[in-house]
């Protein structure tokens, strides 16, 4: 299926990048692609990437400065501080943005387990439920924060999928359901 | 379709063909000669060289515009008409075609280019202002224009001469309705004029829109302009930039004479300009200087503290009753000569003392301080005043 | 991707939850709106907030406008009528048009890119919620003594320095919404360059979302030079500074410089975004894709450039050296090519078309001729020697309300009933929406096109009262202002009776519409989440 290969796809991307980390444990337990059934790695779709983000950052640096240092030595050096400010908040907002970058989930339907893990910031957690109990449901975070698709077994639940874009969660959480639904 | 659809979609395309119509009729309208039509809708009939170009430049450039919108327009008036649903028409799919790009960057280009020649020249002769035959320094000011003939060497002030019952619907309203001062800018015609511009408070904007001239008037700098009026005759114009509550009161109204009637009025104004006009050690009597101070007042003071000295609190104060006008002579000298500073910067309370004479300023201290509800009793000499603006 | 199943009648979005056992509380009635950080909810405010100041600038604007029926003062005075022109503009500027474009943006942006949401959601209702504080401290400034600031939406020193505390309000509201901007600018370009879904490249963006992209660069770039250029005014106001008291070694006119390099820019914030709504309605209801994509992007970002060096074409009159008056009319003029370029692109994914005119349609087709004209009146206005004679005239005030109602509004118009559909999950009454229009379009033209006349013929801008040959002109404006205020009147009727009780929309009420949005169900579901099915 076109799908769960694209899925996968993502799914080599993400392991790969935690062969990488030596802190990963976990790594040797997770189950081979080939056996998986069903497989979603969640990531936020970083579309630009430091390396425009930082250029496009300088670029707007460069404009905001340039215009108040212009002023500023024309006399009107109170719109420095304003540019700084400016560009201070920039830089914070996008050093968050980066350090979330990161960040990704998956889920995992192996024989009669599934499996879902998550790393957000330095924060990793990692669940394994039966397959034949668990569901899936739509937990709504409004109004103070993204909803997100939960899976729920066994009193307990697990939430996934917030970074993914809205036509693909629709999408995920069809064929999720499908592939409990099929055992 | 539908027919009832394609009935409405009919309608709404005859509305946009009348709506088409009723502005190119109008723009057409726009470029017609200024004497078929009572109403006003085009540029002043110019008097000067650079006026005329002004125009003229205008014209030629809204002809352009014409031409470009009723092209692009009746490219798309077109289409709206054929190209519709309701007709069967189907949509074709390009949506890329490189040439035609470049085409449409390229040809407006070169069209601008034939409006930048003549524009070009026009700027460079409007900033000509060397070898005046006049020089003319303008001040602004909150809310009347301060006219110096630099060459003659004497100067005065010009108010609005509109009447206030006329502004408050009290009285019908006269032939040049806001557009009248009480003493015009005179130059000769047919002579290079050139003002030097500044502002004695805020910026104001010297328009005579006949002359092509608009120049801002900034306080601390002195810029320039220049007109040469061909036709004597009578040219109005207002303050052109926001200048504070009266900014629509303060009009610009400039009389061109010939050569020979100019030079009379100019040795007449010198000798009514000459300070003996007014002795300044002429001792006046209370009531004298009263009756000439409400003159005064009316010109300069009104504005602000209004007619019944009341003032517009907190920005213009009451004079009625106030701790300056009644309290001691030499502080409210002081006001008047030297205005109000607050914080460093300068109020609305302007230094008079280079505008008014000594006579006026002690005819206008004295009325304040006997008008209303104010009774001090004293009479301030303009010998008084003299001393004080020392 | 194929049909996504959707059920669902209006407003159902936020029962859908109620089918599972677990959900955690909706907060309801006020507190919704305030905690909000769905970027649907904040679109949602900064609609409606704008909407309040339109129609609150518009009543100063009919209070100005009744002032000048007639010659001669009559119901205010002087003093006040120059609060209301500048509040009016200050008011529609940064409380009407640019809160409603990032308000499009809100909503728009994230659905367009395949965006989970905006990218900093807390920020984003931070940046909402501020301008309700700017708000009142504008309408406050009414009442404090010595009222409201009276020096033009331009505030130019020294006239603004002499202003009493209404000013120093207006100086904080401008802040106030300067923070504003700012968050919502990064938010924006945020969520454009990085939260982009796979696929979705930059040069497959739809144009909406490119305008904006180039807009958020602007506004980050501009917006501290307007907040120095205020605060140097404060300070020159109470603290004895001097940067624009000549007596002080300033200059008056710096601060004209500093103003119009954050206002020209400022111009083209206010009408990119309106420019890619534009660009998304006509190729809908060409049903043919816009032509030339590509030129339009390069000609926005030519346009957002050229906006950098032409700032002083605003300031002809004040006197600068012919050098510099040449550059920035030649500067100026070439604003034209780019723009020239974007309408014969429109027109273009017009020709040989399948149109149909609805109401969204019209609205764009009325901008396309009507922004023209304010184009062509800028183009005029461009030439320095006519600009002289025309700087602060009516012709001007023409000039920029062609652009900026007939131009920024009526887009705004035209993607508020394209988009309805989808936000509300209901249709507007067709008829109506086309009423609006038809008023609309006749009465903008009553009303400003008169002005075109008294700017030639030499009737100063921001005066209370006129010389009587500019009686009749005034009048026949006047008549048209009240007709346009009114019809906004149906606009509203019309959207409010839309949301309230339209009938239910498809997904895809417009047959051309191609973009992400259209292929998630009406109304979109709070979280744009399909409703699960029942688990077995």
């Amino acid at each position: 299926m076109l799908r769960s290969i694209r899925f996968c796809f993502s799914f080599i991307h993400v392991s790969r990048r935690l062969e990488s980390t030596p802190a990963t444990s976990s790594v040797a337990a997770w189950p081979p692609i080939a056996q998986a059934e069903f497989c979603v790695v969640s990531r936020r779709n970083d579309s630009l990437g430091p390396r425009a983000r930082w250029t496009l950052f300088a670029s707007l640096c460069a404009v905001s400065f340039g215009l108040a240092l212009g002023f500023a030595a024309l006399g009107a050096w109170m719109v420095l501080p304003y540019s700084a400010a400016g560009m201070g908040l920039l830089y914070g907002a996008w050093r968050w943005f980066e350090r979330h970058t990161g960040d990704w989930e998956r889920v995992t339907v192996t024989g009669d387990r599934v499996l879902v893990e998550r790393e957000s910031g330095d924060a990793r957690t990692r669940r394994e439920f039966n397959r034949c109990w668990t569901r899936l449901e739509v937990e709504d975070g409004a109004p103070v924060r993204a909803s997100r698709l939960a899976l729920r077994s066994e009193g307990e639940s697990i939430r996934f999928g917030d970074a993914l874009p809205v036509h693909e969660l629709n999408r995920i959480a069809r064929e999720l359901r499908r592939v409990l639904a099929r055992r | 379709m539908d027919r009832a659809n394609t009935k409405t979609r009919m309608r709404t395309a005859r509305r946009f063909a009348k709506a088409g119509c009723w502005v190119a009729s109008i723009a057409f309208m726009l470029a017609a000669d200024p004497s078929l039509a009572a109403l006003v809708y085009n540029l002043q009939t110019p008097v000067t060289p650079i006026g005329e170009q002004i125009f003229d430049l205008h014209t030629y450039i809204l002809w352009i515009c014409v031409v470009i919108f009723v092209c692009v327009f009746s490219v798309m008036f077109y289409s709206i008409f054929a190209h519709r649903k309701s007709k069967g028409h189907q949509a074709a799919q390009f949506h890329e075609n490189t040439l035609v790009e470049v085409v449409w960057t390229v040809i407006p280009f070169l069209i601008l280019l034939f409006m930048a020649i003549p524009a070009t020249e026009t700027v460079l002769a409007m900033k000509d202002t060397s070898v005046p035959d006049v020089t003319i320094k303008v001040t602004g000011y909150q809310w009347k224009w301060g006219y110096d003939y630099l060459d003659e060497g004497f100067g005065f002030v010009s108010n609005l001469a509109t009447p206030y019952a006329q502004i408050y619907n009290q009285e019908a309203k006269g032939e040049h309705y806001l557009l009248d001062v009480d003493q015009p800018l005179v130059v000769p015609a047919g002579k290079k004029v050139r003002v030097l511009i500044t502002a004695g408070d805020v910026i104001h904007s010297w328009w005579v829109p006949a002359f092509g001239v608009k120049q801002d008037a900034i306080p601390g700098f002195v810029r320039d302009s220049w007109f040469k009026a061909e036709k004597p005759g009578i040219y109005r114009g207002q303050c052109a930039e926001l200048c504070g509550k009266e900014h629509g009161f303060m009009p610009v109204v400039v009389e061109v004479k010939s050569q020979e009637d100019y030079s009379k009025w100019a040795s007449e104004q010198k000798k009514k300009s000459a300070p003996a006009a007014d002795d300044p050690n002429k001792v006046w009597d209370a009531k004298e200087l009263a009756a000439r101070g409400e003159k005064v007042y009316a010109a300069n003071c009104l504005a602000c503290h209004q007619a019944d000295g009341k003032g517009v609190p907190p920005a213009f104060p009451p004079l009625d009753g106030s701790k300056v006008a009644t309290g001691p002579v030499a502080a409210h000298l002081d006001v008047v000569l030297n205005g109000v500073v607050k914080n460093g910067q300068p109020t609305a309370m302007v230094a008079w003392k280079n505008t008014l004479s000594p006579t006026d300023i002690a005819a206008v201290v004295t009325y304040e301080r006997n008008a209303w509800g104010n009774h001090v009793g004293d009479a301030v000499q303009p010998a008084q005043v003299a001393s004080a603006k020392r | 991707m194929s049909s996504i199943p959707h059920h669902q009648g209006p407003g159902h979005a936020i029962d859908d939850a109620h089918a599972h056992d677990e959900h955690a509380h909706h907060p309801g009635g006020i507190m919704r709106w305030i905690t909000t950080t769905n970027h649907k909810d904040i679109g949602t405010l900064y609609l409606w907030f704008s909407f309040i100041m339109f129609i609150a600038g518009g009543c100063l604007a009919l209070t100005i406008r009744t002032e000048l029926f007639h010659p001669g003062l009559q119901i205010v005075d002087p003093e006040f009528f120059n609060s209301l022109t500048t509040l009016h503009g200050l008011i529609m500027i940064f409380g009407a048009i640019m809160p409603a474009a990032v308000g499009f943006a809100n909503w728009q942006v994230p659905l367009m890119i395949g965006a989970p949401d905006m990218a900093f959601a807390r920020m984003n209702n931070w940046s909402f919620w501020l301008l309700p504080f700017a708000a009142v401290l504008l309408f406050a400034s009414f009442f404090v003594p010595g009222g409201a600031a009276a020096g033009g939406w331009t505030l130019y020193a020294p006239l603004s320095v002499q202003a009493g505390m209404g000013m120093d309000l207006t100086i904080f509201a401008i802040h106030i919404m300067g923070a504003s901007s700012i968050m919502g600018s990064i938010n924006i370009i945020t969520t454009i360059l990085n939260l982009r879904a796979p696929g979705m490249t930059m040069m497959k963006m739809p144009l909406f979302v490119w305008t904006w992209l180039i807009t958020a660069y602007l506004l980050i770039a501009v917006m501290p030079v307007l907040a120095g250029a205020v605060t140097m005014l404060l300070t020159d106001r109470h603290f004895g500074t001097s940067f624009f008291n000549a007596a002080g070694g300033g200059d008056p006119v710096m601060f004209q410089h500093i103003f119009w390099f954050f206002g020209h820019p400022e111009v083209y914030i206010m009408i990119l975004p309106s420019f890619g709504i534009v660009s998304t309605i006509l190729p809908a209801f060409s049903r043919k894709p816009l032509f030339g994509y590509a030129s339009m992007v390069y000609a926005t970002s030519s346009i957002a450039i050229l906006s950098f060096i032409v700032w002083a074409h605003h300031m002809f009159t004040v006197g600068m050296p012919a050098a510099g008056q040449l550059f920035f009319m030649y500067a100026t003029m070439l604003i034209a090519v780019p723009t020239g370029v974007k309408v014969f692109n429109w027109v273009t994914t017009m020709w040989k078309g399948s149109m149909t005119f609805e109401t969204p349609m019209l609205f764009a087709i009325g901008f396309i001729f009507l922004f023209t004209m304010g184009g062509f009146t800028g183009l005029v206005l461009a030439i320095t020697p006519v600009d002289i004679q025309l700087q602060d005239t009516y012709y001007v005030v023409a000039h920029f309300h062609y652009v900026l109602v007939a131009g920024s509004l009526f887009a705004f118009f035209g993607g508020v009933y394209y988009w309805l559909p989808k936000w509300s999950g209901r249709m507007y009454n067709e008829k109506l929406g086309e009423w609006h229009f038809w008023l609309t379009m006749i009465f903008f033209n009553v009303t400003f096109f008169p002005m075109h006349f008294l700017g030639l013929a030499g009737m100063p801008r921001r005066v209370p009262d006129y010389a009587t040959q500019f009686t009749d002109w005034n009048m026949v404006a006047t008549i048209g202002a009240y007709g346009f205020g009114l019809s906004q009147l149906l606009f509203f009727y019309i959207v409010l009776s839309c949301i309230r009780s339209g009938p239910p929309a498809p997904a895809k009420p417009w047959e051309g519409a191609d973009t992400l949005e259209w292929t998630l169900p009406s109304p979109l579901p709070y979280h744009t989440f399909e409703t699960p099915p029942a688990i077995k």
